[in-house]
């Protein structure tokens, strides 16, 4: 199968990266479980944010997280080293996610519509933003235009697979996405106007 | 002010930026989870889970797991065939309990064979298709069953 495609170049401290998870997830894969608890300082971060930014709750992240790297225990072998540890762990949380997400049959809220107000963009909205401004916005979105936003911007999935893992037409993942983006300028326009006022 | 597409395009790439540095970034949970995770796999192992077998065998699961829901999509495939002709098939599985809790056990066998292998290889599209397609299929055959119970 092919790689996910990637966003960014890797570095040769991306490569070097790459070789040390592989070591320890054939270690893991052995039942070693100091190098999986390795494996697990290294990618906990990662996992955890992705968990809360598709919960956008703290104790539902904590036990996604937690799920999600019991079942990469057991699932260790079918890793092997192919393609990006993190990648694949985020992989294992959103399969767990997925089942959770159906089984609470929440799925129809995705269609709701994302209510913009309709006022203009502002220019340079985004001068000065920091991960934590965007972090605090996309909690903010409708849940959605969270998801697609997340899975397309921020984890790298394209249209179509979003399209599949939500039950969502393409051109609605297309739409929520264009207009999660728009709200998040929005947002920010306003945080930055706030910020300028205070 | 009037809209800027340009610039917003501008700003959509600089928010896609920003977005996969914060996907590596991530973000520290408040607590350290690892112990939770420990107890818990302790817990699993002595309860009688097992780890995956090697990938030689791992790749026997997948064949299996598609094998089953190939063989469910068929089943299916056939019901709603049987429907669309008149022949009222949903129904009559729904009328008979020991024939749609058969109907619905093999979809779950389907559905656990399926999640065991999607663990073992979570980026295969193609796997992840097919439990989609599963779910869409448990949900089309319980929303029969009710719609029948309704009728009645």
């Amino acid at each position: 199968m092919a790689e996910r495609r990637l966003k960014y170049p890797q570095s040769a401290l991306a490569g070097e990266n790459l070789a040390i998870d592989r070591g320890l997830a054939e270690r893991a894969a052995e039942g070693d479980r100091a190098a999986f608890e390795e494996i697990y300082r290294r990618h906990v971060n990662r996992v955890y944010g992705l968990c809360l930014r598709l919960t956008t709750d703290v104790g539902e992240a904590e036990t996604l997280t937690q799920d999600t790297f019991v079942k990469a225990w057991f699932a260790m072998s079918g890793y092997a080293g192919r393609g990006n540890l993190g990648g694949w762990l985020g992989r294992v949380a959103v399969n767990l996610w997925r089942d959770r997400f159906r089984a609470t049959a929440r799925q129809g809220r995705l269609v709701e519509e994302i209510k913009v107000a309709r006022r203009p963009d502002r220019d340079g909205v985004i001068d000065l933003l920091t991960g934590m401004d965007l972090e605090r916005c996309i909690a903010r979105l409708p849940e959605g235009g969270r998801l697609v936003f997340v899975f397309h911007d921020v984890e790298g999935y394209t249209h179509r697979e979003i399209a599949e893992l939500l039950d969502l037409a393409v051109g609605t993942v297309k739409a929520q996405l264009h207009r999660a983006r728009r709200l998040l300028r929005k947002m920010l326009a306003e945080d930055r106007e706030a910020a300028h006022g205070a | 002010m009037g809209r800027n597409p340009s610039q917003n395009h501008q700003q959509d790439r600089q928010l896609e930026r920003l977005a996969g540095q914060m996907r590596d970034i991530g973000t520290a949970p408040d607590r350290d989870l690892w112990p939770d995770i420990e107890a818990a796999i302790d817990r699993e192992e002595q309860g009688g889970r097992s780890r995956l077998p090697s990938r030689h065998v791992a790749g026997w699961l997948r064949i299996t797991a598609t094998a089953a829901a190939l063989t469910l999509m068929l089943a299916a495939g056939w019901l709603g065939m049987r429907s669309i002709t008149g022949q009222r098939a949903v129904p009559e599985l729904a009328g008979r309990p020991e024939a749609g809790s058969n109907g619905m056990a093999v979809i779950d066998q389907a559905l656990d064979e399926l999640t065991l292998a999607l663990a073992d290889d979570p980026e295969n599209r193609n796997l992840s298709h097919l439990v989609l397609m599963v779910h869409k299929t448990r949900g089309n055959l319980l929303r029969r069953n009710s719609e029948k119970l309704v009728r009645e």
